[in-house]
């Protein structure tokens, strides 16, 4: 796993502790040693949260219920991505381990997911998946973002969720309910492709940016159009979980660079886990 | 399952690979800028902890080592941080009641009856890093020191604590056994206790030894485990207690990041909600918001939640099956919760449910836990 929130493992934290302690030793006794030439370079992905057309906001704001009357809030989004690899004319760059837990910001900031030690070069494809695969769906024995004592896992039995929104539903006309869809299973695994508009340059030693769009209202849309007075609620049943799951599989797309429009991510696979 | 687990023995208890890593820590400011002497470089021997509790951190600036943890178990039992001496951390953190005191609410200095159940103390390393009901310390050390002050609780000040501890003959060679010199000082009190803190980490429970499949749970064991890890779905037919829904699968404590290990869980409607954690936020829809604490030990904590309202496990069981209580805060997932459709607020487990759940609730309790050795009195 490759993740600003993973939790320290006695053996990541040691080497962590090592690092810090050199660095350290190194600025203490003058001048700082050269550093070495840093072959590799940083792409990090901004993944920006929508509901439509809109920015995600989760501080109250309503948005209209997307197959029904009414409408709906939400209180909480996450989505497990993995499986990332870049390509392009640089070659081909597999993220080790690579399991990420998207969990979007009330406030709308968006979520930052670095990938280290990218070789230099011009990159055109983002393959991803949404959720996690069948042997990592089948384990507890993770830290980090799949730790089994986070709220992304269900049970021993059922392993993680994929995907989850909560949030209220308010019906035109009587009390509002909770909206909890949580999407797990390993039927519900959507590996995709996404083209990014115009390739990025991940420059030797420095730093390139991907902009994404997250629509987490397209999981409520196409192609199963979902009234939510009617599905507040998708769990354990398997339909109402592939519902979603179909819709959710559209619901990334790369933002263009100037003068480039968006492309969205398509499905590689339906439901065929590796 | 588990690919190593921890030695029960007393020695081994004392703990810590970690120390090795605050060893690290501290080097550099040995080395160019240290603003005071550092403690010496004796991790704890063989500190280690089942994979499935996952990561942990202890603060750099807090290393575990032998003579901070020393000193901390001192401290913990040590009725002279209390303004008549008669209160220690230990009074309400009773060791054979899993660190609580058998009372609804907790009594302070002169018999003051403070607003909350004594919370247990286990595995302090993982879960929400906020402690008290409120959450409103935000580390251990922060955690540890406000009691002392608290004129309800140990009604001391640090100058009266400082003052004793200078005047007690072990104290200053064990303050610079931890940390260099003899000097005494709040910030170094509290970094012991915390340190001592850390070590109370509880993994020998039947579960534990469960999931290390040392052996298996019978079959009232069991199901009573199924219902705990399973939030209801009544479309799809399976029934649940959703008790995973607050406290995780493993650790059975609250959830870590931020805010996520605090809910409202029902006990009040609006007119009667306490703040809770809107007293450390300022939010208005985290009031009634409390920890959700481990459930390691459970059996042994009574009685039961942030105000000790209930006296037994089965009352716990039954608020969450059929008396939760609406409010505008209550926590979503306890709202949509239902194993009948239909049904009011509460999951509405059967006779044989509950009792299952009871089951399930009681492999969580580790009696060499409760009476080891390390953790206890060592002036007892």
């Amino acid at each position: 796993m490759n993740s600003s929130t993973t939790p320290r493992s006695p053996t990541r934290a040691r080497s962590r502790a090592l690092a810090r302690w050199a660095l350290l030793l190194a600025s203490c006794g003058g001048p700082a040693p050269a550093e070495p030439a840093e072959p590799s370079g940083t792409l990090t992905l901004h993944l920006h949260g929508r509901v439509g057309g809109e920015a995600l906001r989760m501080d109250g704001t309503r948005y209209p219920n997307p197959g029904g009357a009414g409408s709906f809030e939400l209180y909480d989004a996450r989505v497990h991505l993995s499986h990332l690899v870049l390509s392009g004319p640089a070659g081909e760059v597999v993220e080790p381990d690579s399991v990420h837990l998207v969990r979007f910001s009330a406030s709308g900031q968006p979520f930052a997911l670095s990938l280290e030690h990218v070789p230099p070069g011009r990159y055109d494809r983002i393959a991803v998946a949404i959720g996690v695969d069948a042997v990592a769906n089948a384990r507890i024995d993770h830290v980090g973002d799949l730790d089994p004592n986070g709220q992304m896992a269900w049970n021993w039995k059922t392993g993680y969720k994929f995907f989850v929104l909560e949030g209220e539903v308010h019906p035109e006309e009587g009390e509002s309910v909770p909206l909890v869809h949580h999407v797990g299973f390993s039927e519900s695994y959507r590996p995709l492709t996404c083209a990014v508009p115009g390739g990025v340059e991940v420059p030797r030693g420095g730093g390139a940016e991907v902009d994404l769009e997250v629509d987490l209202g397209q999981a409520l849309r196409e192609p199963h159009l979902i009234d939510l007075v009617g599905l507040p609620s998708v769990k354990l049943d398997p339909a109402d979980a592939a519902l979603i799951a179909d819709n959710y599989a559209d619901m990334i797309s790369v933002r263009g660079s100037a003068g480039e429009g968006g492309s969205r991510c398509t499905v590689v696979a339906a439901t065929s886990p590796p | 399952m588990p690919r190593r687990s921890r030695s029960r023995s007393g020695a081994a208890r004392s703990r810590l690979a970690g120390g090795a890593l605050g060893l690290l820590g501290l080097l550099p400011g040995l080395l160019c800028c240290a603003p005071e002497p550092l403690p010496p470089p004796t991790p704890l021997p063989g500190f280690e902890t089942p994979f499935y509790f996952g990561g942990f951190t202890v603060p750099a600036d807090n290393p575990l080592t032998v003579e901070g943890v020393a000193l901390g178990r001192m401290l913990f039992y040590e009725e002279r941080l209390s303004a008549d001496d008669t209160i220690s951390c230990a009074t309400c953190h009773q060791p054979a009641r899993a660190f609580t005191d058998g009372r609804t609410l907790a009594r302070g200095i002169h018999g003051a009856r403070t607003p909350r159940n004594t919370m247990s103390l286990a595995n302090l390393l993982w879960g929400p890093q906020r402690f008290f009901w409120d959450g409103r310390a935000v580390d251990l050390e922060q955690q540890a020191g406000q009691p002392i002050v608290n004129p309800d609780e140990m009604g001391s000040t640090w100058d009266e604590v400082i003052a004793k501890l200078e005047r007690a003959p072990a104290y200053p060679a064990s303050f610079e056994a931890a940390f260099g010199t003899r000097e005494i000082t709040p910030e170094r009190v509290t970094k012991a206790l915390a340190s001592f803190e850390r070590t109370m980490v509880s993994t020998g429970s039947r579960y534990d030894r469960y999931l290390r499949g040392e052996l298996r749970l019978d079959p009232r064991e069991q199901r009573g485990r199924e219902l705990f890890m399973t939030h209801p779905d009544a479309k799809a037919g399976i029934r649940g207690a959703n008790c995973i829904d607050c406290h995780s699968q493993f650790l059975t404590s609250g959830f870590a990041p931020e805010f996520d290990g605090f809910q409202n869980n029902g006990l009040d409607d609006d007119d009667q909600l306490e703040a809770g954690l809107m007293a450390v936020t300022g939010r208005s829809r985290d009031r009634g918001r409390f920890k959700a604490p481990t459930l390691r030990n459970i059996e042994l904590t009574a009685p039961y939640m942030h105000d000790g309202r209930f006296a037994t496990l089965e009352e716990v069981i039954d608020h969450y099956s059929d008396h939760v209580v609406s409010s505008s805060t209550l926590d979503p997932l306890i709202r949509e919760a239902a194993n009948t459709p239909g049904a009011p607020l509460g999951v509405t487990l059967t006779h044989d449910e509950k009792a299952a759940l009871l089951a399930f609730l009681r492999t969580l309790t580790d009696h060499e836990f409760v009476h080891d050795p390390s953790l206890s009195d060592p002036g007892a």
